[in-house]
């Protein structure tokens, strides 16, 4: 009796355990599958570079949230303000005349800008950065439809296409863009101080502030790092379609959570590593991108991620307490 | 001595096995009616095993568990409450928010009239008071039931879960390290409390790490080692230092290893700190290379001030000097860039970082501190990382500290409280520091364990490091401590060297009513 009970009880924790850590990873591989299976055109360099590409700004986005998850906070406002840097961007580049250049570190100055206000606000009172962004959101999509007037920004720059649209190779910069800001946000985990810090004050605000971590500083800092990816994502998107529109990319907040979750990044912080939310972008993007193919409308493409969202947080809390 | 038919609870050949352990191997336990059974034993004998097996949050692989001669041993923990078996563990279970009344009925609430199922009831308030205030009158508990937990001290937390017990026909109560943050008036308080119930017909389990307690309290005292059940001592049968060889299962000569003082400079200035009502008009000096002890109640303010000069928590005046320098008020930053550093009374929460590995919590503090030898060893410039450096570094101290770690890369959250403790020190001493502050730097740790690390603080004392140690264990102060500092209500109500400095002197000083 003892003997088939030891027999079987390291099997099923070792599937447990691949799973654990390849859940996320296999669950993509089933869907690229099916795809690949289902809709026509899917298997396609053309179109896999084109996910890519529209992969792109949820992306960039979701590389700074994971940051704010690990820290055990959340960030509401990547969209608005991702929107506010589109248009940000747009005006200063065709009312005001300023060099491409110029005009793209002013808008990124302004993501930090608007990280650092919920930042400082959350590090200093300890106010949960939930509540910070919500209102950040609203200011941001407010100040975006107050400059536009609520029409569509147009003209710019023929020069400034060549972020959001063009290709090195087959490649469209915007991956690469968004591949990049993959790495540094994973170098910055993995490799700093502040990326040690970001988990031990995710896991415990308290132990890790005893221990001499400065806890202001660092909910500073990842509030910054996603204002600033939003603001990036913001610039990725305006040079797409070559202008901005104060209400454009209302629902990406969804797919940013979605690719973040499903990642494999804990809600309550501590936990999360930036090769989960790339596999959770493709995932995201993959979806849209088949769910078009097959010609399923927008509304119904809603419904399909806030499936995916509970499904994969479903996992993710029952594997945590089989396994604990 | 407790003469009925059968016992009240009767464990017959229990074993239970978790991968890779055998946890309890064959035990066999029996309580009386009215008896108070003590549970001895180090970490990982046993105890906890045995415990949730008699609760129902784990089911033995065999073996049987008979209550009222008939077995229980498949019964879920609610269906083992409802017949009287109550387990009131270490981390109580109240809800802070919620006050004495609503934690005593909670998920039993009294209700009035008919409702939807079982949610939608009308409570019955008056009931529930009533019931509550005769509940606590007659256990002679005087707490406001109206009062909101998580204003209570911790000491009354406990009486609350007592009585949670007693009020829901409790026939047997398992009671987890009751003691451990309990000063010497609580306790006595709490054991008036087990005689009362004793009486009753209750019968009590009581597992403990100190000694004395079990002594003084067991009408018999069962010890478990390594799973197994070593024996079961009558009252009397044993004195402390057998009691302790029989734990340990090695002959220790000495529990308290006395700790060699050599005072040199001075070092650390405390004066007239003052924090609301928590301490008031606190002054004392720490020299290099010294060891001095606070003793007091839990609530005299010990852990309180502690946490304000390590600038955990902020204080209102006076004022505190290290080598000279002031130092900042509510900043630990500011505390550990000058050497000092705290190891606080509740590792879980406010120690060790749970979500990271054994080598990033030994290096968290140091990376911190750019300035530092260590900080400047394991970083580059102090901000970015050597992963290698810090495995080296740490690799280093697991040894010297004889941290039992798979690997440095191990959960610190999946070691043994001793050896968190011990990483902690390790935290610390890579973070520089030449003031160590202990609150309990031994609660909750065994004997093994305790003994290397009074040997680690011997070292580090004679290396010159100055430590101040807080801990509710009267005899640990008395014998590690060259001075000892009682704090009584908010104040030092004495400053006793260790060669006059006896357990009934530091209780007397610590319970004495001033003016």
């Amino acid at each position: 009796m003892a003997d088939t009970g030891m027999r079987r009880q390291p099997r099923e924790w070792d599937l447990r355990a691949i799973f654990a850590t390849y859940g996320i990873a296999i669950a993509f591989l089933i869907i690229f599958v099916i795809l690949s299976i289902v809709a026509d055109n899917f298997l396609t360099l053309s179109n896999l570079m084109n996910i890519l590409l529209q992969a792109s700004n949820i992306g960039i986005m979701a590389a700074g949230l994971t940051v704010v998850v690990i820290a055990a906070e959340i960030d509401l406002s990547v969209a608005s303000v991702q929107s506010l840097a589109a248009v940000c961007v747009s005006m200063l580049l065709t009312r005001a005349g300023v060099p491409i250049p110029v005009a793209i570190v002013l808008t990124l100055m302004l993501g930090c800008l608007l990280g650092a206000f919920s930042g400082s606000l959350a590090g200093w009172f300890g106010i949960p950065a939930f509540i910070l962004t919500l209102a950040v959101d609203s200011l941001a999509r407010g100040s975006a439809l107050i400059a536009t007037g609520g029409t569509s920004v147009f003209g710019l720059p023929d020069a400034y296409s060549f972020i959001g649209q063009g290709r090195i190779g087959p490649v469209p910069v915007a991956g690469i863009i968004c591949a990049l800001t993959f790495l540094a946000v994973h170098l910055i985990l993995t490799r700093t101080v502040l990326g040690t810090n970001i988990y031990a004050v995710g896991g415990n605000k308290e132990a890790a502030r005893i221990a001499g971590v400065n806890v202001f500083a660092v909910k500073l800092y990842v509030m910054m790092i996603s204002g600033f990816c939003a603001a990036l994502a913001g610039v990725v998107m305006s040079s797409r379609i070559m202008g901005a529109q104060a209400i454009m990319g209302v629902y990406d907040l969804m797919d940013v959570i979605a690719a973040v979750v499903i990642g494999g990044a804990s809600l309550l912080g501590g936990e999360g590593r930036i090769i989960g939310t790339v596999i959770g972008t493709l995932v995201i993007a993959c979806m849209r991108n088949g769910l078009n193919l097959l010609g399923i409308p927008a509304d119904w493409q809603l419904i399909a991620v806030g499936g995916i969202i509970v499904l994969a947080v479903l996992v993710d809390y029952v594997g945590r307490k089989r396994v604990a | 001595m407790t003469g009925t038919s059968h016992p009240l609870l009767q464990l017959k050949r229990v074993s239970k096995r978790y991968p890779g352990v055998l946890a309890l191997q064959d035990v066999d336990f029996d309580l009386g009616v009215g008896e108070l059974h003590v549970v001895v034993g180090e970490n990982g004998a046993g105890k906890s095993t045995l415990i949730k097996s008699i609760a129902g949050a784990t089911f033995p692989d065999q073996g049987e568990i008979l209550f009222d001669g008939s077995p229980v041993q498949q019964l879920s923990v609610a269906r083992r409450k409802a017949l009287g078996i109550h387990v009131i563990y270490q981390e109580l279970s109240l809800i802070p928010t919620m006050s004495v009344m609503q934690n005593i009925f909670l998920g039993n609430e009294l209700t009035r009239g008919p409702g939807l199922g079982t949610q939608f009831r009308v409570r019955d308030i008056g009931g529930m008071r009533q019931f509550c205030l005769d509940l606590l009158k007659r256990l002679r508990i005087d707490i406001d039931p109206e009062k909101r937990v998580a204003d209570l001290p911790v000491a009354q937390k406990q009486l609350i879960e007592i009585a949670k017990a007693v009020g829901f026909n409790a026939r047997v109560i398992v009671m987890d390290e009751p003691t451990t943050s309990l000063g010497p008036k609580e306790k006595q308080r709490l054991f008036e409390l087990i005689d009362e119930l004793k009486g009753r017909g209750i019968g009590i389990i009581f597992i403990s790490h100190i000694v004395e307690d079990c002594i003084a309290l067991g009408d018999r005292i069962t010890v478990l080692r390594d799973g197994r059940h070593v024996t079961t001592l009558d009252r009397g049968a044993a004195g402390a230092a057998k009691l302790v060889q029989l734990i340990t299962g090695r002959p220790i000569s000495e529990r308290y290893p006395e700790i060699k003082s050599s005072p040199g400079k001075l070092l650390l200035e405390v004066r007239n700190l003052t924090s609301g009502k928590l301490f008031r008009d606190v002054s004392f000096d720490l020299h290099e290379g010294e060891i001095i002890g606070f003793a007091g109640l839990v609530g005299s303010g010990r852990t309180d001030l502690m946490r304000a000069i390590m600038g955990v928590d902020p204080y209102d005046s006076g004022s505190i000097t290290i080598g000279g320098q002031p130092l900042r008020r509510y900043r630990p930053r500011a505390a550990l860039q000058h050497n000092i550093a705290i190891l606080t009374e509740d590792r879980k929460t406010q120690g060790v970082l749970p979500n990271l590995d054994v080598m990033t919590n030994i290096a968290a503090t140091a990376m911190n501190l750019s300035g530092s030898a260590v900080g400047k060893r394991v970083t580059v410039g102090g901000q970015i990382t050597r992963s290698g450096a810090i495995m080296a570094y740490a690799v280093e101290r697991i040894a010297a500290l004889n941290i039992k770690a798979h690997s440095p890369r191990q959960k610190i959250a999946h070691l043994s409280g001793g050896n968190q403790q011990k990483a902690l020190l390790a935290r610390a001493l890579a973070a520089g520091a030449r003031v160590l502050i202990l609150d309990e730097p031994t609660k909750g740790i065994d004997a093994g364990a305790k003994l290397e690390i009074y040997d680690i603080l011997a070292d580090l004392v004679a290396k010159g490091l100055s430590v101040i140690v807080v801990s509710s264990e009267t005899p640990e102060v008395q014998a590690i401590c060259s001075r000892i500092l009682v704090m009584n209500r908010g104040r030092i109500a004495a400053e006793l060297k260790r060669e006059d400095a006896s357990v009934e002197k530091i209780v007397t000083y610590a319970t004495q009513s001033l003016q």
